[in-house]
């Protein structure tokens, strides 16, 4: 009788109203399930059937999402010091912060947070959620506050977009129990506690190897690119720095090199593509003055990086 | 029996269905924590602070803030749109609105999946560093050094999102 009665709840899935997440459902089935008497392994087979249909990295709750970006920064982080400068850290964090009001995603679950690398790569990571890591190296390329922002409006746009979780392997959102929709005990016994962190840690690793191996697509990167194009203009900056950001670096970065150069499209494509977005817009103006006090506290806190 | 049992079924996911129609209007909170200000700005008044999971109800939505209200707490002011979601978030079984839904029947645990348990389990791993990972979420930039910051800069107008 198992498999008639998965089927006419399968079936029930599919003729219930589309305002209604097929996410959702997966709880409100098993609930309903569960009160109806269903036992638990017949639960736990249509838990999967409605799970089945929905799986994807925009199930991840908030909550989850900053543990798995904890878990990236983490990771990152074993291999890789700080840079312990109190000025230059909260310098960019401020910047960073400025320009994080003015995207489209002001507020993750556990805040935008940034930390300089102690090392002279040129690189930078986006945790999901909004852990910002730039080394040494990426921040001497920068010539200015605009170039900084330039930057930094670059990794929140990785942030904004949510490009980390969709490097998680469709398998492990598979196995994951992620969004809302679980019956099972609030706490988890031993075994699936071991099933879940090995599954989190897989995840984890997808983002990290992403980052720091493979990348992301090049479209992703040039989405980024646009996205941080609007973002600095609301903020006041000229956009055009990101283009010239990636001038510097282009100078810069070692071709066959470990770092930004291995995971970053040719900064040639970017910068041809951010100029043809900034085709017939007008800089904004900056007065002299405001000039000078960005470059002033730009020098004051970066200048010795 | 199975027939009056998938019946049974039937019934109890409609109700599902319509009661989550119903809430159309309302949004939850996204985030660990949010401010509700008296202003659409970061530089209102702070009347109050809401946490992950709180229901609001939301009136209207303008440059990137909603008007909303908060009827378990009192409170009426505005909250960033970033720090809201339409999708239900329903914790584990706790106070307040948590416990509602699971009476309702919907044994539904936000928490559970990667979440503080799976965290401290990851942490007894050595090639994770959280210590980095901690003092870096306890820099804060506060609202007003923005505002310096943007003004002093004669960047955006200040105060605003978007």
């Amino acid at each position: 009788m198992k498999a008639p009665k998965l089927i006419a709840l399968v079936l029930l899935v599919g003729v219930t109203p589309l305002a209604v997440s097929a996410f959702d459902l997966g709880g409100a089935l098993k609930g309903a399930a569960e009160k109806a008497g269903v036992k638990g392994s017949d639960v736990d087979a249509l838990q999967g059937a409605a799970q089945a249909v929905s799986k994807s990295s925009e199930d991840i709750t908030p909550e989850q999402e900053y543990y798995i970006g904890r878990a990236v920064a983490a990771k990152l982080l074993s291999t890789r010091k700080p840079y312990n400068d109190q000025a230059a850290t909260a310098y960019v964090n401020l910047v960073g912060r400025t320009i994080s009001e003015y995207s489209n995603r002001p507020e993750t679950f556990g805040g935008y947070h940034f930390l300089i690398l102690d090392s002279d790569e040129i690189n930078a990571f986006a945790a999901p959620g909004g852990l910002i890591l730039v080394t040494r190296g990426l921040l001497r390329c920068a010539t200015s506050e605009e170039t900084v922002a330039a930057i930094l409006a670059h990794e929140i746009s990785h942030v904004v977009k949510q490009h980390g979780l969709k490097a998680i392997k469709q398998d492990r959102l598979n196995k994951a129990v992620i969004g809302v929709g679980s019956a099972a005990a609030q706490v988890l016994g031993p075994k699936d506690l071991a099933n879940q962190t090995a599954t989190f840690k897989d995840s984890v690793g997808d983002i990290t190897s992403t980052l720091v191996n493979s990348g992301y697509s090049r479209d992703q990167e040039l989405e980024a690119d646009q996205t941080a194009l609007g973002n600095l203009r609301a903020v006041g900056y000229d956009p055009e720095s990101l283009a010239d950001m990636l001038r510097v670096m282009q100078r810069r970065l070692k071709a066959g090199g470990l770092d930004f150069a291995k995971t970053h499209p040719d900064p040639k494509i970017r910068i041809d593509a951010i100029e043809k977005a900034l085709k017939g817009q007008k800089p904004p103006v900056t007065a002299s003055d405001a000039e000078a006090v960005r470059q002033a506290r730009y020098k004051a806190a970066l200048g010795n990086i | 029996m199975k027939k009056v049992r998938i019946l049974c079924l039937a019934l109890l996911v409609a109700t599902a269905a319509t009661a989550a129609a119903a809430q159309a209007q309302q949004m939850s909170v996204n985030v660990k924590e949010t401010q509700l200000r008296s202003t659409p700005s970061y530089l209102g008044k702070v009347l109050g602070t809401l946490a992950y999971g709180d229901r609001v109800q939301v009136a209207s939505v303008q440059n990137g803030w909603a008007n909303v209200s908060a009827p378990d707490k009192g409170l009426t002011g505005y909250i960033n749109e970033s720090a809201l979601t339409a999708k239900k978030v329903v914790l584990n079984s706790g106070s307040g609105d948590a416990q509602q839904q699971a009476s309702s029947g919907e044994v539904a645990l936000a928490g559970k999946g990667f979440n503080e348990q799976i965290e401290s389990e990851n942490r007894k791993d050595a090639s994770y560093d959280y210590a980095d990972v901690d003092r870096m979420e306890k820099i804060v930039v506060a609202p007003e050094a923005v505002d310096a910051f943007l003004k002093d800069g004669k960047l955006a107008a200040a105060g605003g999102s978007k």
